[in-house]
């Protein structure tokens, strides 16, 4: 017998898979849509992604095309591009893992053919400030409890979260990882006893 | 209490048991509960594929996919309703697994597209083999 599914696997978790929570998304994609250049900045795992992909979606709700740049952590780059309207918003989430000269050449792109540029960052870049995300108790919490309720586990608690957050040092996604590890356990164990 | 409405969109495989051997035969079968005159449905996409599951990168990998035209679905032989539906002769792998860290999970879908660009989707799990999960074949 398989043990339920696990409200913490990665699929659930990655960015596109949970809407951003705390953020004023349409107004963010309204203001990317006027023109611009961009940085969504904070530390790792507090949503940085997760809040890219909620404005892309919200772009191409407005019928804006978009052309996104997911630098991958050893230097890949996965490019996926969305139709719309017009010129593209040129998205580049990642901009810490490319260097001096990659940076230099998304600016350029974006100032050529694109509608608006947008990048993820650890430290600002420089670029009009767009959102700084950061992960509070309230906040974890929250995205918890959500996974929970799709899922319809009770196997963890949302408040669980809060320890795990602490021990990794805010990255809310190590600590989701760490109750993955937890659920697992508890359904072995419930499947065991049954 | 009031009966709940039809889904949308179901797909089924063609066992309730839901398990399979490899080289054995999967059907997979889809009925639509949208009313065709309010809500034209231009295709109907069934998917059978396999996905990794846990806490890294996934894997999916698709092994059958077609397009059907759902207005073919209400075609009749000797009385009964013929549904298209998707034939598929499994693979020898990947077996089905439910790891600690990784699962191996197969499935079908099925997505319906409007014509206003409307879809909807539903997905049904299958199990490939009979693989223990992790921590039933531990020695003591």
């Amino acid at each position: 017998m398989s043990a339920p599914a696990n409200p913490f696997a990665t699929r659930r978790l990655r960015p596109g898979a949970l809407p951003f929570v705390g953020a004023p998304v349409v107004e963010l994609a309204q203001r990317v849509e006027r023109g611009g250049s961009f940085e969504i900045v904070g530390p790792h795992g507090t949503g940085k992604s997760t809040l890219t992909r909620s404005i892309i979606g919200a772009l191409g709700d407005r019928d804006v095309a978009v052309t996104l740049f997911v630098v991958r952590a050893g230097g890949g780059v996965v490019v996926e591009r969305s139709p719309g309207r017009g010129p593209p918003v040129h998205v580049v989430d990642g901009f810490d893992d490319i260097g001096p000269a990659g940076r230099a050449w998304h600016a350029l792109r974006a100032c050529i053919g694109a509608r608006a540029l947008v990048v993820t960052a650890h430290v600002s870049r420089g670029l009009a400030p767009l959102y700084q995300t950061a992960v509070d108790d309230a906040l974890a919490e929250r995205v918890t409890a959500m996974l929970l309720e799709r899922s319809g586990s009770t196997l963890v608690r949302p408040d669980e979260v809060l320890a795990a957050l602490r021990a990794r040092g805010g990255n809310l996604r190590e600590a989701l990882f760490d109750l993955y590890d937890a659920h697992e356990t508890r359904a072995r164990t419930a499947a065991a006893k049954t | 209490m009031s009966a709940a409405p039809p889904r949308a969109l179901t797909v089924r495989v063609d066992r309730t048991s839901a398990r399979y051997e490899p080289g054995e035969r999967l059907e997979v079968s889809f009925e639509l509960g949208l009313d065709p005159a309010i809500r034209p449905i231009e295709r109907v996409e069934i998917t059978v594929a396999w996905r990794t599951e846990g806490k890294g990168t996934e894997d999916v990998s698709v092994v059958a996919h077609e397009r059907f035209d759902p207005t073919a679905a209400t075609a009749t032989t000797a009385g009964e309703t013929k549904r298209p539906c998707l034939t598929v002769t499994l693979p020898a792998t990947p077996l089905s697994y439910d790891g600690f860290l990784v699962k191996v999970r197969w499935f079908v879908r099925a997505r319906a597209f409007a014509n206003d660009g409307d879809e909807w989707s539903d997905e049904a799990p299958f199990e490939l083999g009979a693989v223990a999960p992790w921590g039933e074949n531990k020695e003591e």
